[in-house]
């Protein structure tokens, strides 16, 4: 069975950042998503809020978990990067209101 | 790299370190503070070594043992040897309670300086661990400078400490009997000053710019409160050492001694000012529990500053008293108390339910605190403090065992409420997102 970025990135919203408690592609830290339907691989590039976050391998851990029940996806590769830098202006705008900037 | 694990034997640090604080504040509502001897007496140091040692201490050491590692970006050097350096501490700080409560008693004094030896062992073990872990991310980024700083400033506590209980044992040098007779002070200044002080305003750069979703760059002024706080304690510190050691007095020594104490006040001065400055660029417009009763400790350090500003610039007594006390309840406990409240719910997220993630329904950090709740025990804590430091200043005791007796109440309920978050379950209503 066929998959998207799109339901790839729906079923990331799934994953949150458990200090800011929102979800990590309203928080802007998924930076790019792959997929080969062909082969069922999916990559994740992204980061974190902090470098050296006690959260990280929980967040790669939780998104390797939640894509390997989706039908067709047969690896995953999760990616952590520091370039750029996160920064608050990156979550989305929902997001951004919801913590009042 | 993947993310630093979380330190096994932090939350055994702060059982330990809550613990104490209950202790303290109870000894103190019961007169620990006015009893035989005053604040000098041995009740008073039994009482005084459970704040600084068995809670102010062993807290930091282990936030440190989580706080190290994010900086580093590595794993604590030895989670065995944080361990260790706990059980030492504990018995360390055991037998010098005892040692306190028996002093001059003859046939017990050898308890002092051998607690005092165990527990030193265990700090020496829980600081290394600590530096060694820093060493990996040299060049020392910002933080972790001050927590250098700090630790530096530990060793030179400790060996103080150490000397007194040694000379106290009647195996004292003609040296060590000098800093007995004039040395309290400068302990006292490198343990509250130096090591509490400098290392919890490198801690609270980074917690609360995270907290907060500040910028952690703080640029010149970041830079010129560490140089100006450590350097100006560092150099007031060495003259007044030289000055009991070596006999040295007059117009030299005074100046070098108010020179440094004017640069440590002016870089505290400047931390504030940039601590408001951060508050002011948070984008979390809406704060949390942890962050906005920490801005009550931030106003109670400059409180305690001013008071050992004046201290320092014209001794009294009680005013020594009272700016010693604004600085280890307002300031370091509140803050302590204040990041408990964050730290505490977010390891036992990690350890409890981050596994979890992905899997089903898991909560946030945010679902496992009661802030609504707890707020008052904040709020009677800050006030209770506040009252504690006005009653030991104009040396009205009564005032000040009725406010130790209010904080304990405020600890008691802040100390519950982080029992119901490390072993309660979160409301059903609070499993209802992710997959």
């Amino acid at each position: 069975m066929a998959f998207t970025e799109s339901a790839v990135e729906t079923a990331l919203r799934d994953v949150f950042d458990p200090e800011l408690g929102q979800n990590i592609i309203d928080l802007g830290l998924v930076y790019g998503i792959t997929v080969d339907a062909k082969t069922g691989k999916v990559g994740i590039v992204m980061t974190m809020t902090t470098p050296g976050c006690p959260a990280e391998s929980y967040i790669t851990d939780g998104i390797r978990h939640r894509l390997s029940i989706m039908d067709g996806i047969a690896e995953v590769d999760v990616r952590v990067v520091w370039s750029p830098p996160w920064t608050p202006e990156m979550m989305s705008e929902e997001i951004r209101g919801y913590f009042g900037f | 790299m993947h993310g630093v694990k979380p330190s096994r034997w932090t939350m055994a640090y702060f059982g330990v370190a809550l613990i104490s604080l209950l202790a303290a504040e109870a000894a103190i509502a019961g007169g620990a503070l006015s009893g035989v001897g005053g604040v000098s007496g041995p009740v008073a140091l039994a009482t005084v070594h459970l704040v600084t040692l068995g809670w102010l201490t062993t807290l930091m050491l282990g936030a440190l043992q989580q706080f190290a590692p994010v900086i580093a970006m590595r794993t604590l050097d030895s989670q065995a040897a944080a361990l260790v350096a706990l059980i030492l501490i504990v018995a360390g700080l055991a037998a010098m309670e005892d040692g306190f409560l028996q002093m001059g008693g003859g046939a017990a004094s050898w308890l002092l300086p051998a607690g005092g030896a165990v527990a030193v062992a265990g700090l020496v073990t829980a600081a290394t661990n600590v530096a060694l872990t820093l060493l990996k991310a040299r060049p020392l980024p910002f933080h972790a400078r001050f927590v250098a700083a700090g630790l530096a400033f530990l060793a030179l506590t400790m060996l103080l400490g150490l000397t007194f209980a040694f000379a106290d044992a009647g195996s004292g040098t003609p040296l060590a009997d000098r800093l007995v007779a004039f040395g309290l002070p400068i302990h006292m200044a490198v343990g509250i000053g130096g090591w509490l002080t400098l290392t919890a305003m490198g801690v609270s750069y980074k917690l609360l710019a995270m907290f907060t979703l500040s910028p952690e760059e703080r640029g010149r002024p970041g830079e010129a409160t560490l140089w100006l706080s450590a350097g100006g304690l560092g150099l007031a510190i060495v003259t007044s050492l030289v000055a009991v050691l070596a006999g040295w007095q007059g117009g030299t020594a005074d100046a070098l001694e108010v020179v440094g104490g004017l640069a440590a006040a002016t870089g505290v001065g400047v931390f504030l000012w940039d601590m408001r400055r951060l508050y002011r660029a948070r984008k979390r417009r809406q704060l949390e529990l942890s962050a906005s009763c920490g801005v009550l400790a931030l106003v109670g350090f400059g409180v305690a500053a001013a008071l050992s500003l004046a201290a320092f610039l014209h001794p009294a007594f009680p005013l020594v008293k009272g700016a010693a006390a604004g600085m280890l309840f307002l300031w370091l406990g509140g803050l302590g108390l204040t990041q408990l409240y964050k730290i505490v719910p977010f390891l036992t997220w990690i350890e409890r339910f981050g596994p979890r993630l992905g899997q089903g329904p898991v909560p946030r950090v945010q679902d496992l605190v009661a802030e609504r709740r707890t707020r008052p025990f904040f709020l009677l804590y800050f006030a209770a403090a506040a009252a504690l430091v006005t009653g030991v200043a104009t040396t009205a005791a009564p005032l000040a065992e009725g406010a130790a007796a209010f904080m304990f109440v405020a600890t008691a309920g802040i100390a519950m409420e982080l029992a119901r978050v490390r072993f309660g379950q979160p409301a059903a209503k609070d499993l209802d997102r992710s997959a």
